[in-house]
């Protein structure tokens, strides 16, 4: 039950749980900056939100902003903004999922963020620290998705890369008709196997997940 | 500039219908999401507009609405699924078929307009309160009603095959007189048509349909009820359901003309009897394909 929804309920309303559908109904552009120790070991990761202009018309008017929804606010609302989605609920990770092979790095709460609303759609950033690094000798994969698909996430333009020069970064989008394909052969294995299709059912969101691969060329 | 737009949209939906109804299949989602997404954007600036009294911005919004009524039912609605699944595995007749499809669809954008403005009026709910009723209750009831048609529509092609297997040994030299026996049994008699017509099965199909509001349609009619714009934003969302209704008929018509083309095509004896016999396994195939959505959209939802 991990979504932004939940997240910015939770920030406006005492709501302990928002419940989704699996249509994607909220858009957001994902940037991200991968930023490196001195050390040139993989240290953060700078994610940045674009929110499409029609959730930022309903969720900068649940928070009481912009009455004339002229699609711009005035300074002084834009301090009430700082952090409007950055109260993350138990459960939510920050749909930013990090690994190197079988690994999975973890990553720090949300940390330095910002947050702004112009030209009508609410964008913000946050730092996340990269708890246990990865090893830049090798290949490792930034994947942002809702795992749940309430959102669809698109990351834009190429990443920036701070702190190293000898490092790529590409983006591969989802493969859709394999993904597709996959969700209904898994859904058909657990159905044969008589499995709980509650409780191990596929993560929808991963497979139409956008992701960022990194590789440095020596260390 | 705005009929320009308009007309882009329209020609962007012909080239859309075009390429579905072409079978091109490939890479569906994607491209329903991709106009899903250009026309919520598109939405928030035209109630923008709409609010600031620029001329031509509603017609642009109802525009705006069918379109994502129409590609909203491309992706993963339920209301499409349950109708063609219906209209597949019984012998409901295509004009009823898209009646109900049309009603389903209406109902559904009524039940949004009534949940949202009986808890403005009435119960002075806020947008998230109404979201848990919205969502959480009445989509799982849905979707549980939706799961047990499936069940029921399974369970009616088993008792069918058992029946017909255990009734009509078919010989191996399958003549003429054999095979107009097994088609006579397979035509539904009167009191099928009457049950198969009855209208509790039609409102129960209409109600699981109506009973889940469309989150877009929520959140348009919130912010126009904010933005004092009632009637522009109710109508909207009724234009919205047409839009959803386009891509259910197609689905009904494809479904109704399908089952005909297979059980009623003028083929070899033989071939009409093994067609027959797949009756039952379309419909077993539809009822399954129904409770794998159900509980699919359950999970995620």
């Amino acid at each position: 039950m991990s979504s932004l929804r939940a997240i910015f309920l939770a920030s406006l309303m005492p709501v302990t749980a928002a419940p989704l559908l699996a249509h994607p109904h909220i858009f957001v552009e994902a940037g991200v900056e991968v930023i490196f120790d001195s050390d040139g070991r993989p240290d953060a990761l700078r994610i940045s939100w674009e929110y499409d202009p029609f959730f930022s018309m309903l969720l900068v008017s649940d928070m009481g902003l912009d009455a004339d929804f002229t699609g711009e606010i005035s300074e002084n609302e834009r301090d009430a903004l700082d952090g409007f989605d950055m109260n993350w609920i138990e459960g939510y990770h920050g749909d930013v999922h990090v690994r190197q092979g079988a690994r999975d790095i973890a990553l720090s709460e949300p940390v330095e963020w910002t947050s702004d609303y112009r030209d009508g759609q609410l964008r913000s950033t946050h730092l996340r620290k990269l708890l246990d690094p990865p090893d830049p000798r090798d290949e490792w994969v930034i994947a942002v998705y809702d795992p749940t698909y309430f959102t669809a996430y698109t990351v834009i333009d190429t990443p920036r890369i701070t702190g190293r020069d000898d490092c790529e970064a590409r983006i591969f989008e989802p493969d859709w008709d394999a993904a597709d394909a996959r969700l209904e052969a898994a859904l058909e294995e657990l159905l044969g196997a008589g499995a709980d299709i509650e409780a191990n059912f596929p993560a929808v969101g991963e497979l139409f997940s956008d992701e960022v691969r990194l590789t440095c060329a020596g260390s | 500039m705005r009929r320009i737009l308009t007309l882009v949209a329209l020609a962007l939906l012909t080239l859309g219908v075009a390429v579905w109804a072409t079978g091109g299949l490939d890479g569906l989602g994607q491209w329903a999401q991709g106009i899903q997404r250009d026309a919520q954007a598109r939405m928030a600036m035209s109630l923008r507009s709409l609010r600031a009294g620029e001329p031509g911005a509603l017609a642009l919004l109802w525009g705006l609405c069918f379109a994502y009524g129409f590609v909203h039912a491309v992706g993963p609605g339920h209301g499409k699924f349950l109708l063609g699944a219906y209209g597949a595995g019984t012998d409901v007749r295509l004009r009823r078929l898209m009646g109900l499809g049309l009603v389903a669809a209406l109902a559904q954008g009524v039940t949004a307009i009534v949940l949202v403005y009986a808890g403005v009026g009435l119960f002075d709910l806020s947008r998230e309160a109404l979201q848990i009723t919205g969502d959480q209750w009445l989509e799982r009831a849905s979707l549980v009603a939706i799961a047990l048609i499936g069940l029921w529509l399974i369970s009616r092609a088993a008792r069918r095959a058992i029946r017909e297997t255990m009734a009509v040994p078919q010989p191996f030299h399958a003549h003429a007189g054999a095979c107009a026996e097994c088609g006579h049994r397979h035509l539904p008699d009167a009191h099928q048509v009457a049950r198969l017509g009855s209208w509790p099965e039609a409102a129960a199909l209409i109600g699981a349909i109506a009973i889940r509001p469309c989150t877009g349609a929520l959140f348009l009619l919130i912010l126009t009820w904010r933005m004092d714009l009632v009637w522009q934003g109710i109508a909207g969302v009724l234009i919205m359901a047409l839009g959803t209704a386009s891509i259910t008929l197609a689905v009904a018509a494809t479904a109704v003309l399908a089952r005909e083309g297979a059980l009623t095509s003028s083929l070899g004896d033989a071939r009409v009897a093994r067609l027959r016999r797949l009756g039952p396994v379309i419909e077993a195939c539809a009822g399954l394909f129904i409770i794998i959505l159900a509980l699919n959209m359950l999970k995620i939802s």
